[in-house]
């Protein structure tokens, strides 16, 4: 990781992080509307900055022992980010997009019973106004049983990508 | 004794260099000239060693022993092109060391095999760097896989072998470059005894059936003795070749541990580095 490139990334991600989604929210319906857009762009700059900050740190936990042992093999600039880099830090990168997928689910779905856009959570926010308590408690269900599976299958992902995460 | 004294330093005249480097076909794998190395800056600035003067003939097995902080690491990162010397030069086959490249193998005191990859992988990856298509590549690794067993494992991933299998694929993958030295740092160290000893043999009939240069760095006498056909002694603070000699052995082809073990010569030749390395550890500590 260059140190001018973390200088300006730092910071640009911390802002980034530290901004409720529900606020930045607001300004993409202003812009975007109610369709899927807003809530598309949501999810991506939701998800970001996990992915990010779980890359840099699995970059930065990278043992130079297996750098240096692919060095003394012939290892140059292009194959060590392909073939050392990128696979040594996939277990954190990994964990930043599980990370990523719970955040961004959550962040539309919370958007969703403010704004009252369509979906689970505008349907949990008129529920809510009619004080239909079964609807509320539905919805909820389903949004908490959507996330275990979701989390369930990233896992497996996971599994079968960096079998070798908490072993080595 | 046919060997030095060894408190005396044995270096090379200054002719021999100049004779070896005039010459491009010349005999040596390895020329560390009055290399010297400082870590740090300023008043911190700390030396490790200074004017090591080391050739290594082509196939020779030379045992670099010595207690910790004598540079014997650290003039294996040099050669390995880890670091740059802060005076003198490194010549590997004829050609000056600049930094870390494939035709200086290197085998870790830890396996540092790479996990998201198979053990063939593993043993292939220094073919697919330097660009060798894969039915090549295939071939060598199983050619190698065949010398030390490691076939049945070839699919595995490198940590379901034990510590003894994953060292063997770690200098497997380093021979599956061919390359010109092998440099290895305590590689045996983390090792239980019994494995130790397996691996040790092994590592005498690769070598001879290779004939790579091996340069091995210990701090086990018996095992620079057992190991090398030269032995190279370095006493600590500051760092300093104390001893550099010809392993007596009197017939090269009998390599079995009872022979070496019933060797009075070399188990005396054992008794005078461990001694001498004993005093100038008394006298510099």
């Amino acid at each position: 990781m260059s140190p001018l490139l973390n200088a300006i990334l730092g910071p640009a991600i911390t802002f980034l992080r530290q901004l409720p989604p529900l606020a930045y929210f607001s300004l993409l319906i202003i812009w975007f509307g109610i369709d899927e857009t807003p809530k598309l762009l949501l999810l991506i700059i939701a998800a970001f900055p996990p992915v990010v900050v779980a890359t840099v740190s699995g970059l930065n936990g990278i043992s130079s022992d297996y750098i240096n042992a692919a060095r003394t093999l012939g290892c140059r600039k292009l194959s060590l980010i392909s073939s050392i880099l990128i696979p040594a830090s996939l277990p954190e990168i990994f964990t930043g997009i599980r990370l990523g997928i719970g955040v961004a689910n959550t962040s539309v779905v919370a958007s969703e019973t403010v704004n009252g856009i369509p979906g689970i959570g505008g349907i949990i926010r008129d529920a809510q106004r009619y004080n239909q308590t079964d609807v509320v408690l539905l919805g909820l269900f389903v949004l908490g049983f959507s996330g275990l599976i979701l989390e369930f299958i990233l896992e497996r992902v996971q599994k079968v990508v960096t079998p070798w995460k908490g072993v080595v | 004794m046919n060997y030095p004294n060894p408190t005396s330093v044995q270096n090379f005249s200054d002719s021999a260099y100049s004779a070896s480097t005039a010459d491009a076909s010349n005999d040596w794998a390895i020329e560390a000239i009055n290399v010297s190395h400082r870590f740090g800056v300023g008043r911190g600035q700390r030396i490790a060693f200074a004017n090591v003067n080391l050739t290594v003939k082509k196939g020779e097995f030379i045992s670099i022993v010595g207690p910790s902080g004598c540079g014997k690491s650290t003039l294996l990162n040099l050669i390995v092109g880890f670091q740059r010397p802060s005076t003198g030069q490194i010549i590997v086959d004829g050609k000056r060391v600049v930094g870390p490249g494939a035709d200086r193998g290197m085998v870790f005191q830890k396996h540092c095999l790479f996990p998201w990859m198979s053990v063939r992988a593993n043993i292939e990856f220094g073919p697919r760097m330097s660009g060798i298509n894969q039915s090549e590549r295939r071939k060598i690794a199983d050619e190698i896989l065949e010398l030390v067993g490691l076939r049945d494992v070839a699919k595995n991933a490198t940590y379901e072998l034990s510590g003894g299998m994953q060292q063997r694929a770690a200098i497997e993958r380093a021979l599956a470059n061919r390359p010109k030295v092998l440099l290895m740092d305590e590689p045996f160290s983390a090792l239980d005894a019994f494995t130790r000893e397996r691996l040790q043999d092994e590592l005498i009939s690769l070598w001879t059936r290779t004939n790579t240069s091996i340069l091995f760095v210990t701090h086990s006498v018996d095992e620079a003795v057992y190991l090398g056909t030269r032995i190279v002694a370095m006493k600590a603070h500051p760092g300093e070749v104390i001893l550099d000699v010809q392993v007596p052995r009197n017939n090269d082809q009998d390599r079995s541990r009872e022979s070496y073990q019933k060797d009075l010569q070399l188990q005396s030749l054992k008794e005078q580095i461990s001694i001498s390395l004993r005093t100038t550890a008394f006298r510099t500590a």
